[in-house]
């Protein structure tokens, strides 16, 4: 390839706007890094229009998919749906893309990648036979673990910058004056991610008191309009109306971030005004609730603090019901407001100032996560100073097992804090260990026995099958074990996809990688047995000698 | 017939089709691409 030839790359982000949003980050440090890179976005018409003010920077085509340019009324007919669906994949094959990325991870999609021309392909896509097929091993990654647990250790704009081949895992920040302003926007996509109205009006009520200086505004899509009238018709904030100014539904997302960029400080849950204000870094106060995973959607800046419930329910499933909503609950508007203050006055936000200003009762519940930069990006760490539970614990096992794996970075933690009562789980864990080594080195065995009997030159088909049989016995084995040991669940479905997109045309070339899946499998599972170990010998040890000392008295 | 019908129709072809173990071609990749666009449509209504 020439030199002054541009690599055209194809990005699919056609999920919602939030996704568009760290899309965007991702490729604008990519393009920081990559001048010579042209990219073209595909995204939803109704998710990045509005943010063609952000987008156009970065991209230099932007393609909008929308059903009704496919289909403009009732009366279209589906053939000539079809052909507006070839003219609109047309327009994308006429760009002649060097590589296409796909980041959605929807079935849509997978569909679209497929039929996109592009000499090289990543993420998600589709075979003639209608499987889904995933090459790369990060998004194989984020379909195993980011799709179906909890205990994803990255931020997704970190995810999105490995895929497209960013090296650079820290958000750009510029210092920059800002007025009196708090901008709060007290809306999420569903409702089990936002406190009730009460909640803000109570906040607000606190916020207004306590910052006489201080101007407020509401910013929302014109659908949150009704629910936001309703938090400004509350008699309780009748002395501060005029200092509080409702914007929703009344700006576009491009005033709403130039309202971003000049205010002091935003206080939102995990929404789509979140990763505005991230690009516009602002301080940010997040609050995260129900389904939320506060590390993956964290706003990805310097300046955040996000407010995050402790209990064991949290974070729960989207189709989870939940009528009590317990987490909300445990976010108290106080602790939401000192933080706030603290902000504005330009304290320092530590363990100190936890123990100094804040009632335990408030932090009971609760820790208070910021974010630190290490060569694999983003990571939260608990400044509240509240104690890991098993969960967390192996969050910190998994970002350094995939940091290794994925790219043979070695991070160096402090070892993580633990409870009693995550000593006893974690020390349960090195079983469901040994069980899932052990089921991968009878992978590795009958992978052998395969690959040794299809290299004879007149193979036993008998015993291929018998052994192809015995794999997925151990895939059987392994989902059961996951079942019992559930923080062991990312290996297991990782190695299980990884396997399912196994490389090779033959029986010798997939047998071959399958081999080395189980090997990896064994090595990965060998880490973080060694974690377990390192974490809690130190424990098990202090415990004993406790223990000699009383028999001793 | 409307829309809804002709894609209706066309997903029970394209059904008998991969129940036959015949591969995909563009055009049933088109449809597929448009009825799943049409489902996730659906699930970006607020819940």
């Amino acid at each position: 390839m020439s030199k002054n030839k541009p690599i055209r790359m194809g990005v699919i982000q056609i999920t919602r706007i939030g996704d568009v949003l760290q899309t965007y980050q991702a490729a604008k440090q990519l393009k920081r890094e990559r001048p010579e890179v042209e990219l073209t976005l595909i995204a939803r018409k109704k998710f990045a229009k509005g943010l063609g003010f952000l987008l156009d920077e970065v991209f230099t085509n932007i393609v909008y998919v929308d059903v009704k340019d496919f289909i403009p009324s009732k009366t279209s007919g589906l053939d000539q749906a079809r052909q507006r669906v070839g003219s609109f994949l047309e327009e994308i094959d006429n760009i002649k893309l060097d590589a296409l990325i796909n980041l959605s991870f929807s079935k849509s999609s997978s569909y679209l990648a497929s039929l996109i021309q592009s000499k090289h392909k990543m993420g998600l896509r589709q075979t003639k036979n209608n499987q889904l097929e995933i090459r790369d091993q990060w998004s194989q990654y984020v379909y195993s673990t980011v799709m179906n647990s909890t205990l994803n250790p990255f931020n997704l704009v970190d995810i999105f910058k490995n895929i497209l081949g960013a090296k650079t895992f820290t958000p750009e920040y510029k210092e920059k004056p800002r007025g009196d302003k708090i901008v709060l926007h007290p809306f999420a996509s569903i409702k089990k991610k936002r406190w009730g109205a009460n909640k803000w009006v109570d906040l607000l009520y606190k916020l207004a008191k306590e910052n006489p200086d201080q101007e407020f505004f509401i910013v929302g899509s014109p659908e949150e309009q009704k629910e936001s009238e309703a938090l400004m018709e509350s008699g309780a904030l009748e002395e501060f109306r005029s200092r509080i100014h409702n914007l929703t539904g009344t700006t576009s997302i491009q005033e709403t971030y130039l309202l971003l960029e000049e205010a002091k400080v935003l206080v939102c849950h995990d929404s789509m005004v979140a990763h505005l204000g991230a690009i516009a870094q602002i301080p940010t106060v997040a609050l995260s609730l129900g389904p939320v995973r506060p590390l993956e959607t964290n706003p990805y800046h310097h300046n955040t603090l996000n407010i995050v419930p402790k209990r064991k329910c949290f974070p729960c499933k989207v189709e989870e019901k939940c009528e009590l909503l317990p987490c909300h609950k445990d976010i108290s508007h106080q602790l939401t407001s000192q933080i706030v203050s603290a902000i504005l006055n330009e304290e320092t936000i530590d363990g100190d100032f936890f123990k100094r200003n804040v009632s335990p009762f408030y932090l009971q519940n609760v820790s208070v996560l910021a974010p630190r930069f290490t060569p694999m990006g983003m990571d939260l760490v608990d400044i509240s100073e509240s104690g890991a539970n098993a969960e967390e614990v192996f969050k910190t096992f998994y970002k350094i097992m995939w940091s290794f794996y994925f790219k043979e970075l070695e991070l160096n933690y402090p070892l993580p804090q633990i409870s009693k009562e995550s000593l006893a789980t974690l020390v349960d864990y090195t079983r469901g260990c040994d069980y899932i080594f052990e089921l991968y080195s009878f992978g590795m065995r009958f992978s052998k026995e395969i690959f040794q009997e299809a290299q004879k030159e007149n193979p036993k088909m008998d015993k291929i099958k018998e052994n192809i049989g015995k794999l997925s016995e151990i895939d059987d084995l392994c989902a059961v074990t996951k079942q019992t040991y559930p923080l062991l669940t990312p290996i297991v479905d990782f190695f299980f996809v990884n396997k399912a997109n196994a490389q090779g045309t033959n029986i010798i070339e997939i047998t071959q990688s399958n081999l080395l899946s189980f090997h990896e499998g064994q090595n990965l599972i060998k880490i973080i047995y060694d974690l377990i170990q390192n974490v809690t010998g130190p424990f098990l040890e202090r415990e004993r000698n406790k223990s000699v000392k009383d028999k001793e008295v | 017939m409307s829309i809804q019908e002709e894609i209706h129709k066309a997903m029970r072809e394209l059904q008998a089709k991969s129940s036959r173990n015949q591969p995909l071609d563009q055009d049933d990749m088109r449809l597929l691409f448009l009825t799943s666009l049409i489902e996730e449509e659906a699930d970006h209504v607020e819940k």
